[in-house]
């Protein structure tokens, strides 16, 4: 019944956009409308669910690792059922606010993003030989510079971090983080461009990031 | 490629196959453990939470539920029904009485009645899930099935298509689907916001220490009547791996609460013979009777309803006396073997 397609779109960081399965604006009325009706009918909420899991998956496991975000993914979707009569469209829309409930919930497991991002600094780039040889491919570069992305990653302050990783794995714009956060869009701006720097000094200066 | 592309590729990690729909069953699951502490103004229609009731319900019922005699029931004029404590008390003798029984797996099989709204449009289905659980850290396996799903139409507020997901057809029903998950769900009552989520075995089995248990657990969570959470909780309660005595406690709960009542001789949505009581409750706009169906033989609990009394905004055409969702345990009860449904 429930079946789930053969695949599963995954945009990896490739894709220009990057957002897989984030509605055109035109459905984001439809969002709200559905987080509204689901109110009255419990079951509506399972489509949200099914707009959004890819995406909510993508940027949890990204910050916690695959095993954590079973449970975490999970209780990401029950806070938002349980908080969907509370949903204010006026201020926001449904996908940053699903973002912002896991970033809450990521806060609880500290430890665990901390200590994939130690690990990620030390294994080396073959993480996942089958299955994804396009990914791999495609992503040597990326893989040389894994040890010490992800150092200046485990480095970043926590607050950093989280505007980091909800333009990087969530793709949310300054707006939208603003709104995540609960913090005035222009402190976004300076978040982001100091984290950038920081994670930019990170770097082997051997390779310059423009020419990846 | 700039720092954040970086990061994102190295943080990728893609769910495995069936994570989607694990994660899926498992909100499903919990998104209808009876629970009842919404935000106070926004109260979830009785409707709905019903079909909730039933871990997979929401599915569900329309036509079948419809034909199969659970649609309005006067309650028969000649017998006057013994009153609802009546009827609950001797729920608890009997149940106290029960065996325990034993086995590695505690299973439960529910039928569920609900709508469903999938690809677009909307259905009434009635589902199955089974689940067999060994307890926590210890395996447990979920199955579900379709057992009939009738279109209503387009979803109203144009719903969502997601990419890719096939529609399910008209009349949909569908064999078994098992999945192993993880073990102890069968052994917590839902969580409920703000509360912890009590493993059933700990729950009293004396009534007075279930009162103040329950008291204790709820004063976490403002706006709900304990008469409520141990009406939404009751089908949980009766279908978890608990002693009899605390099905007993239970019953003897409600039998103190006020606002059931009898409803005398009914038939559950699998046309199984039992007693009823109900509680009326307010959803928004629409009034509700939540009833119970007890199996007067066994003091076991064999269904839970949502009866729409009086529709409101979001009910849509749906008449007086309908039956808008339920929940049927089918069996529960400890067992060795995991039925190989599905394989």
């Amino acid at each position: 019944m429930m079946t789930i397609p053969p695949e599963v779109p995954h945009a990896g960081p490739h894709g220009r956009g990057g957002r897989v399965t984030a509605p055109p604006d035109t459905d984001l009325a439809d969002d709200a409308a559905l987080l509204a009706a689901s109110v009255r009918d419990a079951d509506r909420f399972t489509a949200v669910y099914d707009r959004y899991f890819a995406d909510v998956h993508r940027y949890v496991a990204g910050r916690l690792g695959r095993q954590a975000a079973d449970d975490v993914v999970a209780e990401t979707f029950l806070a938002a059922f349980r908080r969907r009569a509370a949903f204010d469209p006026a201020r926001g829309t449904v996908r940053p606010w699903l973002f912002g409930i896991a970033t809450r919930l990521i806060a609880q497991h500290r430890r665990t993003e901390t200590r994939r991002y130690r690990l990620l600094a030390q294994v080396g780039p073959d993480r996942d030989p089958d299955g994804h040889d396009e990914r791999v491919a495609t992503s040597v570069s990326a893989e040389r510079l894994q040890p010490s992305l992800a150092r200046a990653l485990a480095a970043l302050s926590r607050k950093d971090r989280d505007v980091v990783l909800l333009k990087a794995l969530a793709q949310l714009t300054h707006e939208e983080i603003a709104e995540v956060l609960g913090i005035p869009y222009g402190t976004v701006g300076s978040r982001l461009s100091r984290a950038r720097r920081k994670l930019r000094a990170a770097l082997p200066t051997a390779l310059d990031t423009e020419g990846l | 490629m700039d720092e954040f592309q970086l990061i994102a590729t190295m943080l990728d990690e893609p769910p495995a196959p069936d994570d989607e729909a694990r994660g899926r069953a498992r909100l499903r699951r919990e998104m209808h453990a009876p629970r009842r502490a919404f935000p106070r103004r926004v109260r979830m229609p009785r409707p709905v939470l019903g079909a909730g009731l039933a871990a997979v319900a929401a599915v569900a019922a329309g036509a079948v539920v419809l034909s199969s005699g659970t649609t309005p029931r006067a309650p028969s004029p000649s017998a006057s029904p013994d009153s609802a404590r009546t009827v609950l008390l001797a729920a608890a003798t009997k149940a106290q009485a029960a065996p325990a029984g034993h086995g590695r797996y505690w299973s439960s099989v529910t039928r569920e009645g609900g709508h469903l709204l999938m690809g677009g449009r909307e259905y009434y289905s009635v589902r199955e899930t089974g689940l067999w659980d060994a307890g926590p850290g210890k395996a447990a396996w979920l199955a579900e099935r379709v057992v009939s799903r009738r279109d209503l139409g387009p979803a109203p507020l144009g719903g969502p298509s997601p990419s890719g997901r096939p529609e399910p057809s008209a009349g949909g029903a569908t064999g078994w689907t098992k999945t192993k998950v993880k073990g102890g769900e069968a052994f917590r009552l839902a969580d409920w916001e703000g509360a912890a989520s009590p493993d059933v075995r700990k729950l009293p089995a004396d009534p007075q220490d279930l009162r103040r248990f329950l008291d204790r657990a709820l004063k976490q969570v403002p706006g709900v009547d304990p008469a409520e959470w141990l009406m939404s909780n009751a089908q949980k309660i009766g279908a978890a791996p608990v002693k009899p005595a605390v099905r007993a406690a239970m019953y003897r709960l409600l039998a103190d609460s006020p606002g059931i009542r009898p409803l005398g001789p009914v038939t559950d949505p699998l046309g199984r013979h039992g007693d009823g009581v109900a509680r009326r409750v307010h959803a928004d706009d629409a009034v509700v009777d939540e009833r119970l169906v007890i199996d007067p033989a066994t003091g076991r609990l064999l269904a839970q309803e949502s009866v729409l009394v009086q529709p409101g905004k979001a009910s849509r055409g749906t008449k007086p006396g309908t039956v808008v969702a339920y929940t049927a345990l089918v069996s529960h009860g400890w067992t060795d073997k995991v039925p190989p449904l599905g394989e």
